[in-house]
């Protein structure tokens, strides 16, 4: 029988340095053939392991359109995440997944789309955003609002030129008041404030948002009135994992495994739920 | 015995309607078949589930750091110790609590009861030093706990109110144990040793009972770096304990609960006899006898010996 | 159904032969405990007057500390290698009683399902289970107030202590074989009803202690209400309660470093740590004790009814009997099901 708990074998084939404290680490499998088999959707999460150090949950960053490899943005905050750090590239990572479900890609197709990430909580939606944008056609109007504490904080600098200077969707980009310098020619804002502004319609429109906890309550209180109802406000959960399928028996909200059944919930789920996240 | 509760009862209602505590930690029983168990008390009404008999084990000590404002605890003799240890080290305010100190003769310890006195204990009187359980007399020695055997403060060194007569101090008969310990070579106590900690589940009961461990973060949870690892290896448990006891030298007042809380029946308070031992012949020190005293590892004399530094 | 009596003196030499081809597990003596322990190489006498073990035997499957796999370093990276679990013979649990027997159960859907846990798997993998009615049950126990009884189990054999002869009934075809060995005797008559008696002065000795009625759905209604804190307030969020429950299952994973590589090991770990869900940004979403408590007893009465069919509670009461300051689970179900009545 197979051991569930034994990863694959990745090595670090790039490390971008995003923030003062987050890294994109781009891995392939050291078994070539795993490169080609792979695949995963957009939302799924992994455990990924330093060994010696030992596994934590990161969501794969990067698009299931893009093959042969994934990436993860990783935030330096505790054991392992400090392990990640200190990584070079061509170092062995261990890898169990791809888990969990995923943002409801299907359902989203012939809609128009609306992302509001903060900090790093763009790295889920980054995987959908590529998505949606590799299959351009099978979506409708896309609008980005991503917002950081500040300049300095905003992940994939790069990639958010790009969609800014795309035609086919709108970008915003905003940072939190004083998180600003002269040379900004983004929003000044909290993302709720800049969502209230934008005022997208929730006509035939899905939102789907990740970020630190205070940006989503007041961005979900903002889409309310808007007149976004739950089920089309989608967002994925962060939690203390282990196993990373459903048998380590931390990560429940209710009933609910966030590996198992979520990492991505719809809101009309999460308001049936105990407030335990 | 049902003197010292009724007492015990009325001094409660006195400071809970005088408002000189906001809350009252005693022993209480839902039912009387029960075994007393740690309550609090907030209002005047459920006074009357506090009760006091010779089952009342648990260090109430500990609680003091979950509770706010004024807080009002039993103790007993060897629990005042560590409260008074507590105080020391500043982390309660003696003029927050107010001791309800019990002269102690003794507590029985069930698991020395038949059937842990499930059945029994109903139907148990206590005269003098002959215990009846169930209609069969037995010595109170033979039936309470180790550490009572040896207590050497009965009666509360530091109370606002005392209950109950006046108990004399046991002879201190430091431990054949210890002795035993001491006159084995570093094999044979380390073979000993090993043939309990292997049974240790590191439920952490012994940490989360003692009234001195207290730190926000243990060094036993740290993960960087991870000092004790979660494996439940010999080599793990050796230093789990042994980093646990070295932390409390010095401080702990050899109130038993880790022996007590422990579901392997650890021989703990043997490693805390010689810790005790340890301290009174190097610094002359006991912990929790004085409100004056500076915990001893955290103080420093011209006159230490420091033959233990090379 | 095959029923066997067998005298009590000949249980060693049963366990004996029984061990040249299963790894056996008895209750033995351990200064005062009894504890489940594999019988080889070991010379210790199997003990079958006791009320239950200190510690249910789960971890003969779901061992406290399990090494998923081994790595060491090498000159290109890291090499894993799963670790050796040998398994010469499989395992037998000896005199099991039935409400650790139910707890099984519980484990065999947690450690199966989409991911297939093979550790456990392996380990239960043609697994005996001889379980022990419970003659006279502890007064701690109430395994018919959660739907189990101490004379009936989902095992291969069912014995029965009669005082001189052990009665043996086989429910499946394995245990039958094992009835087969020529120290079981055929059951007469007499034996037959001295079982009888023994089954029902046992079951009679078992009291209703919580109104099992409608008790997922009662303990559902229950997340906001006020007496979490109130209730939890003396436990002092030590794990024995977990590690001691026959039906506690999470656990941690974590690595263990040594010289030139390591292992992956999985620990059982407790919902009553903060750790078990403390995130590494320091969030905790159940940082408080009473949340704690309180996801405890949803585990048990209703996410694990809800999920897998089954109550994550067997009735041992092993964490009321070893709860250092008296947490009592049947007081705290009384407390919710009186609390929920009262608002009606």
């Amino acid at each position: 029988m197979n051991n569930i708990y034994t990863p694959d074998i990745m090595k670090v084939e790039e490390i971008k340095q995003e923030t003062s404290d987050i890294k994109t680490f781009k891995l392939i499998f050291d078994d070539k053939s795993k490169n080609k088999e792979f695949t995963f959707k957009a939302g799924q999460f992994c455990q990924l392991g330093v060994f010696g150090e030992g596994e934590a949950t990161f969501c794969i960053a990067s698009s299931p359109t893009r093959k042969g490899y994934i990436e993860c943005s990783i935030k330096e905050v505790g054991k392992v995440t400090r392990a990640f750090h200190e990584l070079q590239v061509g170092d062995t990572v261990g890898f169990r997944g791809p888990y969990g479900n995923w943002f409801p890609i299907d359902t989203m197709k012939k809609k128009n789309i609306i992302f509001v990430g903060g900090g790093i909580g763009l790295a889920p939606l980054r995987s959908l955003i590529w998505n949606c944008l590799d299959l351009r056609k099978d979506f409708k109007d896309i609008l980005i609002l991503y917002g950081a504490r500040s300049i300095s904080d905003l992940v994939y600098k790069d990639e958010l030129k790009e969609w800014e200077e795309r035609k086919d969707i709108q970008f915003v980009k905003t940072v939190d008041p004083g998180g600003e310098d002269k040379d900004w020619d983004g929003e000044i804002g909290f993302v709720p404030t800049i969502l209230r502004e934008i005022k997208p319609s929730p006509k035939n429109a899905i939102v789907v948002t990740c970020g630190p906890p205070i940006m989503i309550k007041f961005s979900v209180q903002a889409l309310d009135a808007m007149g976004f109802t739950p089920e089309r406000i989608v967002t994925t959960l962060e939690m203390r994992m282990k196993c990373g399928i459903g048998k380590c028996g931390r990560c429940n909200i209710g009933n609910l495994y966030v590996c198992k059944d979520g990492p991505v919930f719809s809101y009309d789920q999460l308001f049936t739920l105990p407030d335990e996240y | 015995m049902i003197n010292i509760q009724d007492e015990l009862r009325a001094k409660a209602k006195e400071l809970l309607k005088k408002k000189k505590v906001n809350v009252l930690i005693g022993y209480g029983s839902l039912n009387e078949n029960d075994l007393p168990k740690p309550i609090f008390i907030r209002e005047e009404k459920d006074v009357d589930m506090l009760v006091w008999n010779p089952f009342c084990i648990n260090n109430l000590g500990k609680y003091l750091l979950k509770e706010r404002g004024k807080i009002g605890i039993v103790a007993k003799g060897c629990d005042v110790r560590s409260i008074i240890g507590l105080i020391q080290e500043h982390k309660i305010k003696r003029e927050n609590i107010v001791i309800l100190g019990i002269r102690c003769p003794g507590i029985i310890d069930i698991r020395k009861l038949p059937d842990k006195g499930n059945a029994t204990r109903l139907h148990m009187e206590r005269k003098n030093n002959v215990v009846m359980v169930g209609g069969k007399k037995m010595q109170f020695e033979e039936v309470c706990y180790d550490k009572c055997l040896t207590c050497k403060y009965p009666s509360p060194i530091e109370a606002d109110f005392r209950f109950g007569e006046e108990v004399k101090a046991r002879k201190e008969n430091e431990g054949d144990s210890v002795s035993k310990l001491e006159s084995m070579n570093i094999e044979e106590r380390l073979k000993y040793w090993d043939a309990r900690f292997e049974k240790c589940i590191r439920c952490t009961a012994c940490r989360e009972i003692c009234p001195f461990c207290y730190c926000e973060r243990c060094i036993l949870d740290e993960t960087i770096p991870a000092w004790v690892s979660r494996s439940t290896d010999l080599s793990d448990t050796r230093l789990f304990h042994m980093i646990r006891f070295l932390h409390v030298a010095g401080r702990c007042v050899d109130c038993g609960e880790c022996e007590r809380a422990c579901p392997m029946e650890l021989p703990l308070r043997k490693i805390v006899k010689m810790i005790e031992k340890d301290i009174k012949e190097m610094f002359d020190f006991e912990p929790g006898t004085s409100l004056e005293d500076i915990p001893v590892l955290a103080q420093y004399n011209i006159e230490d010996r420091e033959d233990f530094i090379r | 159904m095959t029923e066997k009596v067998i005298s009590r003196e000949k249980i060693q030499d049963l366990l004996k032969k029984l061990g040249e081809s299963y790894n056996v597990f008895a209750p033995v003596q351990d200064e005062g405990k009894v504890l489940f322990m594999s019988l080889e190489n070991s010379s210790r006498d199997v003990v079958l007057e006791f009320k239950n073990a200190l510690k249910p035997p789960k971890e003969v499957f779901f061992p406290q500390t399990d090494i998923l796999f081994t790595f060491m370093k090498t000159t290109d990276g890291v090499r894993s290698e799963d670790a050796q679990r040998k398994k010469s013979k499989p395992n037998l649990i000896f005199a099991i009683r039935p409400c650790d027997v139910q707890a099984l159960q519980l484990f065999d859907k947690v450690f199966s399902g989409d991911y297939q846990d093979s550790l456990y798997l392996e380990r239960r993998e043609d697994s005996i289970i001889i379980s022990m009615v419970c003659s006279e049950p502890q007064e701690t126990c109430f395994c018919t107030s959660v739907g189990g009884s101490p004379v009936t189990a989902e095992a291969d054999i069912i014995l029965t202590d009669l005082g001189d002869q052990i009665f043996a009934s086989g429910l499946t075809e394995s245990g039958e074989k094992i009835l087969e060995d020529r120290n079981f005797k055929t059951a007469t008559r007499e034996f037959m009803d001295k079982k009888k008696e023994a089954h029902s002065r046992a079951e009679g000795s078992m009291k209703e202690v919580f109104n099992m009625n409608k008790i997922s759905e009662i303990i559902g209604k229950s997340f906001e209400k006020p007496f979490w804190n109130d209730i939890s307030r003396r436990c002092i969020n030590c794990y024995t309660c977990t590690f001691l429950c026959p039906t506690c299952h999470c656990f941690d994973i974590t690595d263990v470093k040594r010289k030139g590589g390591g292992e992956r090991i999985k620990t059982w770990d407790s919902c009553m740590s903060p750790l078990f869900t403390l995130h590494a940004s320091g969030h905790n979403p159940r940082g408080e004790e009473y949340s704690r408590w309180r996801q405890r007893l949803f585990h048990k009465f209703k996410y694990l009814p809800d999920n897998l069919g089954l109550l994550g509670c067997v009735g041992c009461g092993r964490c009321l009997d070893t709860c250092p300051t008296g947490m009592d689970i049947r007081e705290i179900l009384n407390i919710v099901i009186s609390e929920d009545k009262t608002k009606e």
